[in-house]
């Protein structure tokens, strides 16, 4: 009786079953997938809530396309593309006081969508109902309880108030004469803000303007910064460094299982010779070979998805999109694997002629090293390329740990400033200042005395601490000799002025920052009273470090003893172009209080006492004010940091808030690494030792035979284990502080205040771990070698 | 039959060559058992795996059915392997991962993609280890590990069966049993049966004798 059978199926069951190698592969390579799957599912919807939240905050719209008909407008606003929407139009209205009011008329959900949300009150629902902002009842004397049903004339026609608004501080408007009514069919000009309630919504703007030949459109940028906050993105070094680690563990976890295929291949080499032997051809071992490991592959992919799907939707609510991430990652695994078996394979069947180095035991007994030093160099099992095949393992998974582990102290370090201050007040001659101006006696008071009236408020308001600062920015000129290193070179790259006139004179101008200080304060941006006392008029204190918009730190290497000269000069709030030279007398090597805004990049910072700073200005008020507000109530707050003309407000405590959950963003993230990496380090070790043991086993059932003892041949293992894993934890030391090196050094283009710093105490913590785990997988399979039979070994010892 | 003719064959080993095999001339006949008994070293696996078609001679030809081995491609060769030969090696070379069953019937599946079952049934009765077919090679003593391989090389009903060292790992008692059925089974089966020992009196049950010695081969 003839049964038919496929030969496939056989071979790839004597490839698969009681294959230990088989099973520990699967097993890692799952781990590795699920472990590199939650990861990037991680950083996905920590992006996309970051991304919500960055909506939230600046408004829930992508774009707004403007120039538009109604008919157009009701068009885009069906399609497909399109998630939510609303059109509104804008009107501006002179008042018979000269005032001018802003009219939108929208619909109802533009409030929801647009930076214009309602504090108070409901949506206007009739034809002559309207919304104001807080700081027009408060403008007009109407208590914030009293203003329903109050009435404002607009262009000769009365609305009734039923809600009050509040206007992000990104308005481009003067925000106190803003008013939201019911879109009207009156109304001519029609934008519309859109969301298309998906992350790439580039591409579907892209294909919008192509549809409706879009001429006039406007992104809502602080959407397209994915880590936006309040603001404030995901600095570039750090967005560079996740996606590093990211790689980095792609590239570990594919490298992992291909060093598994490849001893998995070598393991099953027996088999393979056998069948050679009997007579079954090569292409049909191939075939069952790729089966094998598709089925390996097939297998992890499907164990690794579902764990990490069920991890994903144990940590956040799954969302489907997530699916398209694991099927990316895992297509990607899967394919770069094939490709590294494919070579193996093609590689493994090329004629090798190995020529072993004769290596002759005389000379290891002569040279006073021992038996299992000899033993171990000529283990022809484990040659040097698999050495270090294992320990490009050990090496990378340290790396990375390390460096993982570091880089939180460089996040705490960084998110740790500035300051604990709540709010910063920066004078700003375009919003507000017409405002609360209850005195009414605008025209006669100068800003610069607004400013000097709110700054003197501030700082008597006992409750708080208001922290001037007197800053401005000009180009100085300077002898060209004192500009030069690092800084130079990024100036005549990157500005052409400083090029030009560089080039053509014997002194160059180069933009600085000029700080006044007040004594009271001088501490707290690293200055001490002693160095601002001895400042006469004309002196200054340089800050040596200098960082551009690009992230680089440069030391501007203006030091002590060089004299600048001013390019202007203010007098009676008249500009001119009088020259006054400022002596650099003394130079701090970095700003301890940190700037809030960017204008202090590219720029060596000075500093120099008020009377020099009123010298060349002729302003006494400071720009920016940083208000502490411990323990103030709300109310107190909001009339303090809502009331200030001339100045506008930046809530410090919600940026820090949004510091902090950038840390809490980043521990969560480098927590995961560390994880990560623990059990990716617990896995090499594993395979390190394991495939370490497998190569030497019949060596040491060798020496079992000739009479050796169990305890003394295992020596043979474990010196050749402790040999291969003191390289690579030398290996890793260097290559870690390279590494970190590097991290730094990139790290530090976004933010230059961190120093640098050897991972020492990391590396302790890592490799001393490392060393341990080592140990105890030694001490285990030093068990297992003390208790196997020397008869079951030699059964197993197939000599092909 | 198989005619070896000039077959020589040299390994490199480090700075020398060593000849193992000079100009060597045989006939070897259907349907008989030849043994090829000779000192360790003497070149008696390496003549085998070239008449075989394992290993490639240095020069000169082997011809079986008319057909240069030594001529054919590898591919050529491993089908030969497959369909007219049979192989049993001294450390029995059985899948340690397919069980008795599976692994005596593998060169069959892997020709036909089926096998007679009657056929194995029979020569796993002949072999006495019906009772093992389940096991795992490693489940097995010596002796029933070396049935199986000899179960596995007449599943195809191969013309020559080549068996190197086929009792070296096994016990006195059951050197001569399984040498006593692989006898039994050649002539049951007509397959010639040509066999390395160096145990002269597994060489005793061979039909003819090949002596290696000093490189030169006699038959005796």
């Amino acid at each position: 009786m003839e049964v038919s059978k496929s030969p496939i199926s056989l071979l790839v069951k004597s490839f698969i079953k009681k294959n230990k190698i088989f099973a520990i592969s699967l097993c890692i390579i799952s781990i590795s997938m699920v472990l590199l799957i939650s990861y990037a599912g991680m950083v996905y919807q920590n992006i996309y809530s970051r991304y919500k939240t960055a909506k939230q905050l600046y408004g829930e719209y992508q774009f707004e396309i403007q120039k538009l008909t109604k008919q157009e407008a009701n068009q885009i606003k069906k399609d497909s593309l399109i998630d939510k929407s609303a059109i509104y139009s804008r009107d501006v209205y002179e008042t018979e006081n000269d005032d001018i009011y802003f009219v939108i008329s929208a619909e109802k959900n533009y409030c929801t969508l647009s930076d214009v949300k309602i504090t108070d009150g409901t949506f206007p629902e009739k034809e002559n109902e309207i919304l104001c902002t807080r700081e027009y009842i408060y403008k007009n004397g109407i208590a914030e309880s009293e203003y329903r049903g109050k009435t404002i004339t607009i262009d000769e026609k009365v609305y009734t108030i039923t809600g009050l608004i509040e206007i992000s501080s990104s308005f481009d408007t003067d925000y106190s004469n803003l008013f939201v009514t019911k879109l009207d069919d009156k109304a001519e000009i029609q934008s519309i803000l859109v969301d298309t309630g998906s992350i790439s919504y580039k591409w579907k703007l892209n294909r919008l303007i192509k549809k409706y030949n879009i001429e006039q459109y406007k992104e809502n940028e602080a959407c397209s910064k994915y880590g936006s906050v309040n603001g404030y993105g995901i600095p570039t070094g750090i967005s560079f460094f996740l996606t590093i680690i990211l790689l980095g563990i792609f590239v570990l976890s594919v490298f992992i299982s291909a060093i598994l295929i490849r001893f998995y291949h070598d393991d099953i080499l027996g088999n393979i010779i056998i069948y050679k032997k009997i007579g079954i051809s090569s292409g049909l071992i191939d075939k069952c070979l790729f089966y094998t490991i598709c089925y390996m592959l097939g297998v992890a992919v499907m164990i690794s998805n579902i764990l990490a799907m069920i991890i994903l939707s144990v940590l956040w609510n799954y969302r489907l999109v997530l699916l398209l991430v694991q099927l990316i990652i895992t297509s990607l695994f899967v394919l770069v694997n094939l490709l590294i078996y494919i070579r193996i394979n093609k590689k493994s069947k090329k004629p090798i002629h190995k020529v072993y180095k004769k290596i002759s035991i005389d000379s290891y007994i002569n040279n006073g090293k021992n038996i299992y030093a000899f033993l171990s160099d000529s283990n022809t099992n484990l040659g040097k390329r698999k050495q270090i095949l294992l320990g490009c393992l050990i090496v990378a998974s340290s790396v990375v740990c390390i460096s993982s582990v570091h880089f939180m102290n460089y996040i705490k370090k960084f998110n740790a400033v500035p300051s604990g201050y709540d709010y910063m007040m920066q004078e700003d001659r375009n919003v507000g200042y017409q405002v609360l101006d209850k005195s009414g006696d605008r025209a006669n008071t100068t800003v610069e005395q607004l400013n000097i009236q709110v700054y003197e408020t501030l700082k008597n308001l006992g409750d708080m601490e208001a922290v001037p600062l007197y800053i401005n920015g000009n180009e100085f000129e300077i002898d060209k000799s004192n500009i030069r290193g690092k800084y130079k070179k990024h100036l005549l790259k990157s500005d052409s002025d400083f090029k030009k006139s560089y080039d053509y004179s014997d002194k160059t101008k180069v933009r600085m920052i000029l700080i006044g200080l007040e004594e009271d304060y001088c501490e707290k941006f690293g200055v001490s009273k002693e160095q601002l006392g001895n400042l006469q008029l004309g002196d200054a204190i340089v800050v040596r470090h200098v960082r551009n918009e690009n992230g680089e730190g440069f030391d501007c290497q203006i030091s002590a003893g060089t004299e600048i000269d001013s390019a202007f000069h203010y007098q009676d709030n008249e500009l001119t172009m009088e020259s006054y030279t400022i002596s650099i007398v003394d130079e701090i090597e970095k700003m301890k209080f940190v700037l809030f805004d960017d204008y202090n990049y590219n720029t060596p910072i000075l500093f120099v006492n008020l009377d020099t700073f009123y010298k060349i200005y002729g302003v006494k008020s400071p720009r920016n004010i940083y208000l502490s507000m411990q323990g103030a109530s709300e109310e107190r707050i909001y009339e303090t940091t809502h009331h200030r003309l001339g100045y506008s407000i930046i809530n410090i405590k919600k940026w820090d808030e949004s510091a902090k959950e950038m840390v809490r963003y980043y521990e969560t993230t480098v927590t995961m690494v560390q994880i990560l990496m623990i059990i990716l380090i617990i896995s090499n070790l594993f395979i390190f030792t394991y495939i370490n043991y497998l190569q030497t086993k019949n060596q040491i059932t060798m020496l079992k035979i000739i009479g050796i003892s169990k305890n003394k041949a295992s020596y043979l293992f474990e010196y050749q284990i402790v040999k291969i894993f003191l390289r690579c934890l030398i290996a890793s030391v260097i290559l870690s502080v390279i590494f970190e090196y590097f991290v730094w050094d990139y790290m530090t283009k976004s933010f230059a205040r961190i120093e640098f710093s050897l991972p020492w105490e990391t590396m302790l913590i890592v490799l001393g771990s490392m060393s341990a785990a080592l140990i105890v997988l030694i001490a285990l399979i030093h068990n297992i070698i003390k208790h196997e039979n020397i008869a079951a070994s030699l059964k197993k010892w197939e000599r092909l | 039959m198989i005619i070896v003719k000039e077959v020589s064959k040299s390994y490199h080993n480090g700075t020398e060559d060593v000849l193992v095999l000079r100009n060597v001339n045989l006939e070897i006949p259907d349907g008989k058992k030849i043994a090829i008994v000779g000192p360790s070293g003497s070149g008696k696996s390496t003549l085998l795996n070239i008449i075989s078609g394992i290993e490639t001679a240095d020069s000169g030809s082997v011809l079986f059915d008319d057909v240069n081995l030594q001529q054919m491609s590898e591919k050529e060769s491993t089908k030969m392997r497959l369909e007219k030969f049979g192989f049993i090696f001294q450390t029995f070379n059985l899948i340690k991962s397919l069980t008795v069953y599976d692994n005596i019937i593998l060169p069959s599946v892997a020709k036909n993609k089926k096998y007679d079952k009657e056929y194995v049934n029979e020569l796993i009765d002949l072999l006495k280890i019906s009772h093992r077919k389940t096991f795992y090679p490693q489940q097995l003593s010596t002796g029933e590990q070396q049935r199986v391989a000899i179960a596995r090389a007449l599943v195809n009903h191969p013309q020559i069966i080549f068996a190197d060292e086929p009792t070296g790992n096994l016990d006195y008692e059951n050197s001569k049993t399984v040498m006593k059925i692989l006898c039994d089974c050649c002539d049951r089966y007509h397959s010639t049966l040509l066999y390395v020992t160096h145990d002269h009196e597994i060489a005793q049950m061979a039909d003819y004798k090949l002596e290696v010695d000093k490189g030169k081969y006699i038959w005796k």
